[in-house]
């Protein structure tokens, strides 16, 4: 069917509308204002409780997590999978904790589902790798998203500061300082 | 006889303009880019040079280090010729348009023009019409579906548009009764009116409203510029003409579009606004330097040929301008546009003029 559209007198002259689109472009070019940002240099200020990528919390070099599997329970991507250890002092501990990265939702639940404060969520959010990683636990162990203090760092300027990631292929090297880390992960006793 | 003078002021002249159209399209491309951007709301190129100004020459550089990768289908001779021949018309039509009035050096004129043709005007929409020789041959040459398509929207939208461009030229000529570009320019120097001191001149625009509304549309189809880049049509048929063109060939195209613009637009300010008649408050300001003689003369070509710039700059802006504000038209518009709409008036306008001269209101 077609339907005959009657639009107001102004519009029907074209010449009228020409103008009009015309003034709303040299508005944008007068008054500029971007609403994209340079990426690498500068960053959008997300927030702190942003669900970015994920690390186990460790207190003076010794995870908090007990292996009591309630995040591989509640996940609903089932990308996490733990497997139980026993240390010495008959403490429970997971010997492998594996994030199939490429599953995860990164809905948070199994931050919100940890009884000893161990999974968390951290701000970083460039995770793009080349390869299908899975994040293994010595790459979960480095604390992510903190300084030294335990505080999540200060945001100077306009947008978060660079914060490279380190991936996996990156070389978490054997002895690496990391900028992120609480207390001494490297002399962690397993 | 052409005295040797002559010969090598012309050659100069001519080796001046070249460069300078040239070097218009690396900035007419970085202002392309960044205006576009500031008017979507982005940033654009900034990277090279301050503000970003280098990148038309980074655009330029990798074009010509690009393989020149002629495709196996096309027909060779005319594939590799017609990125010229589009190219050629473009850098010649500027010839005739004066830059500043001509002065007198020992007794010889010397003009502000490569060549001040007897056939002025007419010489300029002849070579003009040369130009689609290009697109339809390159269109041709790629033997392709695409490019064909683009080869023959061009050539109809060419033909069309060039009447009614054509019969707003002759509205013109009517009231200037002069074919040569300088009378004309001499011409809008006249005052229309003086209200309270403002003397307003007899520029073209005022004087014949349609044909310039007429012309300035048809510019833009002319020169295959958005709301009438249908040969092109990125959404439609990828490239159009140039689809199959890389590297240099196709800096050659682009080299083409933004000198057609520059001809377009200094067509237009020589037939309507004024063309090196000076803006207002600069004729104020050359007055009041109170220069003499041969010092006053060559001040006042500096001033010509900064108005006649600023001008084109403006009518350049606007291309850019036009482009990233108005969408492309449909075929069928564009068609009903020119030979419904465009070309009964600017013979309407014709009528008009020539009963208005008959009347002696011009």
């Amino acid at each position: 069917m077609r339907v005959k559209q009657q639009k107001p007198l102004l519009q029907r002259f074209y010449w009228a509308e020409i103008l009009t689109g015309l003034w709303i472009t040299m508005k944008k070019v007068i008054l500029h204002r971007t609403v994209t940002y340079e990426y690498p240099e500068k960053r959008r200020q997300y927030s702190e409780r942003f669900r970015g990528q994920h690390y186990i919390k460790s207190v003076q070099g010794v995870e908090n997590c007990t292996a009591c599997m309630l995040c591989p329970t509640v996940c609903p991507a089932l990308c996490i999978h733990i497997e139980a250890g026993e240390r010495n002092n008959k403490e429970k501990y997971p010997a492998k904790f594996d994030i199939d990265i490429l599953r995860c939702i990164f809905c948070g639940m199994c931050e919100e589902a940890c009884p000893e404060d161990a999974i968390k969520l951290s701000n970083i959010y460039e995770m793009a790798t080349p390869t299908r990683d899975i994040y293994n636990k010595q790459f979960l162990d480095i604390q992510r998203g903190k300084d030294k203090k335990g505080h999540i760092p200060k945001l100077k300027g306009k947008g978060v500061q660079p914060q490279r990631p380190d991936f996996p292929e990156a070389g978490l090297k054997e002895g690496a300082v990391n900028p992120w880390a609480v207390g001494d992960t490297r002399q962690r006793e397993v | 006889m052409i005295s040797d003078w002559y010969v090598w002021i012309s050659l100069l002249k001519a080796l001046i303009l070249i460069g300078l159209i040239l070097q218009v399209v690396p900035g007419m491309l970085f202002i392309e880019r960044r205006g576009s951007a500031w008017m979507q709301n982005r940033l654009g190129p900034n990277r090279l040079g301050p503000f970003g100004i280098f990148q038309g020459i980074a655009d330029a550089v990798k074009l010509i280090f690009k393989e020149d990768f002629i495709p196996e289908h096309v027909h060779k001779l005319f594939f590799g010729l017609s990125p010229f021949v589009s190219m050629l018309p473009s850098l010649i039509t500027f010839a005739v348009i004066p830059f500043a009035a001509p002065i007198l050096i020992n007794g010889e004129t010397l003009t502000f023009q490569v060549a001040d043709l007897d056939v002025g005007i007419l010489f300029t929409l002849a070579i003009v019409s040369l130009g689609v020789y290009g697109v339809m041959m390159g269109g041709w040459a790629s033997n392709s579906k695409y490019a064909m398509l683009g080869a023959l929207r061009s050539s109809s939208q060419l033909i069309s548009y060039e009447l009614s461009m054509g019969l707003a030229v002759v509205s013109m000529l009517m009231v200037y009764s002069h074919i040569t570009l300088t009378p004309m320019v001499e011409f809008q120097g006249q005052a229309l009116f003086t209200i309270a001191g403002i003397t307003v001149p007899k520029w073209g625009f005022l004087l014949q409203p349609v044909a310039f509304i007429i012309f300035f549309t048809c510019t833009y189809a002319e020169t295959n510029r958005l709301p009438f880049d249908l040969p092109e049509g990125e959404s439609e048929i990828i490239a159009g003409y140039h689809l199959e063109f890389g590297s240099m060939k196709f800096a050659s195209y682009m080299l083409a579009e933004y000198s057609n613009m520059l001809t377009a637009a200094g067509l237009t300010v020589t037939l309507f606004f004024g063309g090196y008649q000076l803006l207002p408050g600069m004729s104020w300001l050359l007055h009041s330097l109170g220069l003499s003689g041969m010092t006053y003369e060559w001040v006042r070509v500096a001033f010509q040929a900064t108005a006649f710039l600023i001008k084109v700059g403006f009518f350049m802006w606007t291309f850019v301008w036009i482009r990233w504000t108005l969408p492309r038209f449909r075929f069928d518009q564009v068609m009903d546009l020119g030979w419904k709409i465009m070309l009964p008036l600017a013979l309407l306008n014709v009528f008009v003029t020539a009963l208005l001269i008959a009347g002696g209101v011009y």
